[in-house]
C-alpha cells in the first residue's frame, strides 16, 4: 500500500476533523489564521463546502485515457467501485449545519461559513459577532460529529 | 533510536532543502514562485502539526507522515518536469484550455487557476492529466500534472488525446461535477443500455455479444465473476461513466483531431476493439459513439467551394470510418441521446472559452492544409499578391486538424513524424503571431 493510500483510507475524516478544530481556534485567535500554514485547513474546509454545495464528492483517482488494464492485471477482489471516503464527512456536515444554522438554507449557511473562512485568511470583511459565533458552533459540531 | 515524530521532523528539514534546490530549475518566473509558495505553505502546515503532536499520538503521526510523503512525491515529480521532455508549443495551448476549464473558487479568489506542470512518462498509455484529489489533503491550491509519452514528444497530432484528460480535470471541479453528472445521467445514459449497472451487465452478457467478449467473460467466471457481481468485483461502474463523459469532452474541446487521435491510439493498443477492462468500456463502443457524434456535429460533412479541399476532408473521414464497428452490439446510444449530450456539453463549454472547439472557416483550413501539402509549417501567415505580409489568428486545433487531413493522404516522401514536426512548428510560429497581434 502506498503512503498516499494510507492517507486516503479513512485519513480524510481525520484531516477534516483536525481542520475543523484548527479553524474553530482561529475564530478565537484570528491572528493565528494569518500564517502560511493556517491557509491549508482554511482552504480545505472551503473546498469541502464547495463539494457539499454542489453534491460533487466523486473524487476517485483515474488512470489515463489509453490505460486498458485487463481484469487479470487489476485483480478481482470484491471491493471494487466507488470510494465512499466522503460518507462520514457528508453526514457530519449535514448534522453540523442543522445544529448551527437551524432553518437557514443550505446555500446561505455555506455562504456564511465561507465568508468567515475568507475573513480569517485575509482579515477583510469581518463578519458580525453573531455570524462568527454560528460558524464557530458549526465547526465545533462538525469536529465532534467526525469522532 | 529516533521516535517516529523525530524522524518525521528530520524528513521535514530534508524536504525543505529539496524544495529550495528545485528553485534552480526554470518553470517560468511566475510558475516557480507559485510552485514554491504552494509547497512552502504545505510544508509549514506539516511542520506545525508535527510540533504540536505528541510522541504517542500515533494516529496523527501516521496522517502527517502520509501528507509529508505525498508532498515529497509531488516535489520530486515536478522537479522532473523541468527536463523539457515535452512539446512546449502544444503545452502552452493545452494549458489555456485546462486553465479555463479548471479555474475554481478558493478562499481569496472566485476564479483561481490550478497549478499545472508537465512531465513525460514511459509507454504510449502514459498520456494523462493527474489532478490532485479534491478530498481533504495538505494542499492549498491543487496541482495538476500533465503526462506525455516520452517517445512521442513531438507527435502533436496524437497529443489531441489529452482532450479526454481535460475531462477528468473538469470532473474534479465541484462546480462542474453536478452539471456534468446531470447531463450524463439524463441526456446520455437514461433509457440506454447503460441506464444502470443491471442493464449494462445484461448487455455485456447478452447472446449478441461478440465471441471475444464472451470468451473474456467466461474467463472471469472462473474467478467467480459473473453477471451478478461484475460491477462490484471486477469493474468500476463510476469509472466507465466518467471515461465515457471524458471522451465527449475530448471531442468537444479538440474536435476532429481528438477523434483521429483516439481512434488511432486505442486501436493500436487493442487491435480487436473488443477488450474488456475494469475502467473503460470496450474500444469498439468508444470509437463508434465518437464517430457518430462527430457526424452529428457535422465535422464530417464539410462542403466547401474548393473541390480539392472537400476531397481531402472526405478522404480523412473515410479513413477514420474504417474503424467503425458495424455490429450493432457496439452501439450504446441512440442518435437522439448523442445529440442531446453534445448539445448540452457544448453549452457548458461555450461558457468557458476557449475550451469549446469550433469548426474552421474554409479560408483558414484551406490555408493550413495547402501549407502542409507544400511541406511548410501551417500558420496564419501568407503573402498577398502585392507581396505584403498578412498574419491572422489561427486556433491550434485547426492546425492539428489540417495535420490529420494531410496525414490521411500525405504528399510523397513525407512521413507522419514529419507532419507532426511541421504542425508543432506551425503552433509555435502561430504563438508568436498571436502575441504580436495582441500588441
Amino acid at each position: 500500500m502506498s503512503t498516499l493510500s494510507l492517507l486516503e483510507k479513512g485519513g480524510s475524516d481525520r484531516l477534516a476533523k483536525r481542520f475543523a478544530h484548527l479553524a474553530s481556534s482561529y475564530i478565537d485567535h484570528p491572528t493565528e489564521a494569518k500564517t502560511s500554514a493556517a491557509q491549508i485547513p482554511l482552504e480545505n474546509l472551503f473546498r469541502i463546502l464547495q463539494m457539499y454545495r454542489y453534491d460533487a464528492f466523486s473524487d476517485e483517482r483515474r488512470s489515463g485515457v489509453l490505460e486498458l488494464k485487463s481484469f487479470e492485471e487489476n485483480g478481482t477482489d470484491s471491493r471494487y467501485d466507488e470510494d465512499q471516503w466522503h460518507e462520514k464527512i457528508e453526514r457530519a456536515l449535514s448534522h453540523a449545519l442543522t445544529q448551527a444554522f437551524g432553518e437557514l438554507s443550505k446555500e446561505e449557511a455555506i455562504q456564511e461559513i465561507q465568508t468567515t473562512l475568507t475573513w480569517l485568511a485575509t482579515n477583510k470583511n469581518i463578519p458580525s459577532s453573531q455570524v462568527r459565533s454560528r460558524v464557530k458552533k458549526f465547526l465545533d459540531k462538525f469536529e465532534v460529529a467526525l469522532d | 533510536m529516533k521516535s517516529a515524530r523525530e524522524f518525521l521532523i528530520e524528513e521535514c528539514h530534508n524536504l525543505q532543502n529539496v524544495l529550495e534546490e528545485t528553485l534552480r530549475f526554470k518553470y517560468g518566473l511566475e510558475a516557480s514562485k507559485d510552485f514554491f509558495e504552494e509547497c512552502q505553505a504545505r510544508l509549514s502546515f506539516i511542520s506545525d502539526e508535527l510540533t504540536k503532536a505528541a510522541d504517542t499520538d500515533f494516529g496523527s503521526l501516521q496522517s502527517i507522515g502520509a501528507l509529508l510523503a505525498n508532498l515529497s512525491g509531488i516535489i520530486a515529480r515536478i522537479e522532473r518536469s523541468s527536463i523539457d521532455e515535452h512539446s512546449w508549443p502544444f503545452v502552452q495551448e493545452l494549458k489555456r484550455i485546462a486553465v479555463a476549464i479548471c479555474t475554481e473558487a478558493t478562499l481569496t479568489n472566485p476564479n483561481t487557476p490550478p497549478e499545472i506542470h508537465v512531465l513525460s512518462g514511459g509507454g504510449l498509455d502514459s498520456y494523462a492529466i493527474q489532478p490532485e484529489l479534491n478530498r481533504p489533503t495538505g494542499s492549498r491550491k491543487r496541482i495538476h500534472t500533465i503526462v506525455f509519452p516520452r517517445t512521442r514528444k513531438h507527435f502533436v497530432l496524437l497529443h489531441a488525446i489529452l482532450g479526454h484528460e481535460i475531462g477528468h480535470a473538469m470532473w474534479r471541479c465541484s462546480s462542474h461535477q453536478r452539471a456534468l453528472n446531470k447531463i450524463v445521467d439524463e441526456a446520455l445514459f437514461s433509457d440506454s443500455v447503460l441506464a444502470d449497472r443491471a442493464s449494462t451487465t445484461k448487455w455485456l452478457y447478452s447472446d449478441a455479444a461478440p465471441d471475444n467478449v464472451k470468451l473474456a467473460l467466461s474467463r472471469l467466471r472462473v474467478s467467480g465473476i459473473d453477471e451478478n457481481n461484475f460491477f462490484q468485483s471486477a469493474a468500476s461502474w463510476s469509472a466507465w461513466k466518467e471515461e465515457i463523459l471524458c471522451d465527449f469532452i475530448g471531442l468537444l474541446s479538440f474536435g476532429p483531431s481528438f477523434v483521429a487521435a483516439e481512434c488511432n491510439l486505442l486501436y493500436s493498443l487493442d487491435p480487436t476493439g473488443m477488450g474488456l477492462g475494469p475502467n473503460h468500456p470496450p474500444v469498439g463502443c468508444r470509437v463508434n459513439y465518437l464517430l457518430q457524434s462527430a457526424s452529428i456535429l457535422s465535422h464530417d460533412s464539410a462542403s466547401f467551394s474548393d473541390d480539392l479541399l472537400n476531397a481531402r476532408i472526405q478522404n480523412f473521414w473515410t479513413a477514420l470510418n474504417t474503424k467503425h464497428k458495424v455490429d450493432s452490439w457496439f452501439e450504446l446510444f441512440t442518435q437522439k441521446q448523442l445529440k442531446d449530450t453534445v448539445d448540452a456539453l457544448s453549452s457548458l463549454l461555450e461558457g468557458l472559452p476557449p475550451s469549446l472547439y469550433t469548426a474552421p472557416s474554409e479560408s483558414d483550413i484551406d490555408l493550413l492544409v495547402t501549407q502542409l501539402a507544400q511541406i511548410t509549417p501551417p500558420t496564419g501567415f501568407e503573402m498577398s499578391d502585392e507581396q505584403t505580409v498578412i498574419c491572422r489568428e489561427m486556433d491550434f486545433r485547426h492546425v492539428l486538424y489540417a495535420g490529420w487531413i494531410i496525414a490521411a493522404d500525405p504528399p510523397p516522401n513525407i512521413s507522419f513524424t514529419q507532419i507532426n514536426r511541421l504542425c508543432e512548428h506551425g503552433i509555435m510560429q502561430q504563438f508568436a503571431i498571436n502575441k504580436n497581434r495582441a500588441k
